[in-house]
């Protein structure tokens, strides 16, 4: 019989969540997003929301938006954030973070404090970003363009 | 190989055309198709709010629905990105 640390261990390796594409279609033009649907909370304020999953953004970021309604608190002078074509200005804060847990097995809802980056023009970026600071260090992720999932393998770190 | 990435006897088990939390459901692609480009607030399948912008939403969500939990998104618009 498999001892229970190793049953839990196993577990942990097979833990993995699932999520859809964001779809929209209008006429005969369809638009699909890998969007991970999040909480995103800080004091007593939070909400429901999704981010874009975007394998080329080194950094988390938020709208200004998000960040006046959680009360974010906004630290250090604005410095520059190198988008295509133009660079914007982008100041820093913290937010929790929690995973919607979709279809999972064995991905326990688990809360992080994460640093953002939040634009200080207000539609320098049309969506919440969910980039590769820090969250991609915590999970395997796999684009499945064609099925349109996304699937997220909890890695822990020894 | 692909089988053991993705680890398929786990994956088999989901619903075919899901892949949503049990506790949220999207409009339909046309349905938020109508709300291309704006910030929606969706509850059971349904929007009930929307706007030009986030603030707005979230907003209007603690106003008219202080008891529910949305989940308040920008809707896909089609237009190219490169962040």
């Amino acid at each position: 019989m498999t001892p229970p640390a190793a049953r839990r261990e196993g577990r942990r390796r097979h833990a993995a969540c699932v999520y859809g594409y964001t779809t929209a279609q209008w006429g005969n033009v369809r638009d699909k997003l890998p969007m991970i649907p999040v909480v995103l909370s800080w004091g007593t304020k939070g909400f429901r929301t999704k981010m874009l999953l975007d394998t080329g953004a080194t950094s988390t970021f938020l709208i200004p938006d998000v960040a006046e309604y959680l009360e974010l608190t906004v630290t250090g002078d604005p410095t520059e954030a190198h988008g295509a074509g133009r660079a914007f200005s982008v100041r820093d804060a913290e937010v929790e973070v929690q995973l919607e847990v979709g279809h999972s097995f064995g991905v326990a809802p688990e809360r992080h404090r994460i640093p953002v980056k939040i634009p200080t023009e207000a539609d320098a970026i049309p969506f919440p970003v969910l980039g590769r600071k820090p969250f991609f260090g915590w999970y395997e992720i796999t684009i499945r363009e064609l099925r349109e999932e996304i699937i997220l393998r909890r890695v822990y770190h020894d | 190989m692909y089988a053991r990435t993705l680890d398929l006897r786990y994956h088999r088990k989901m619903s075919p055309k899901s892949g949503q939390s049990s506790s949220h459901r999207d409009p339909s692609p046309e349905v938020l198709g109508e709300y291309r480009g704006q910030w929606v607030a969706v509850l059971g399948g349904k929007v009930i709010a929307s706007g030009a912008r986030a603030l707005e939403v979230l907003r209007a969500v603690d106003r008219d629905h202080p008891d529910s939990r949305p989940v308040v998104f920008r809707v896909p618009a089609g237009e190219v990105m490169l962040l």
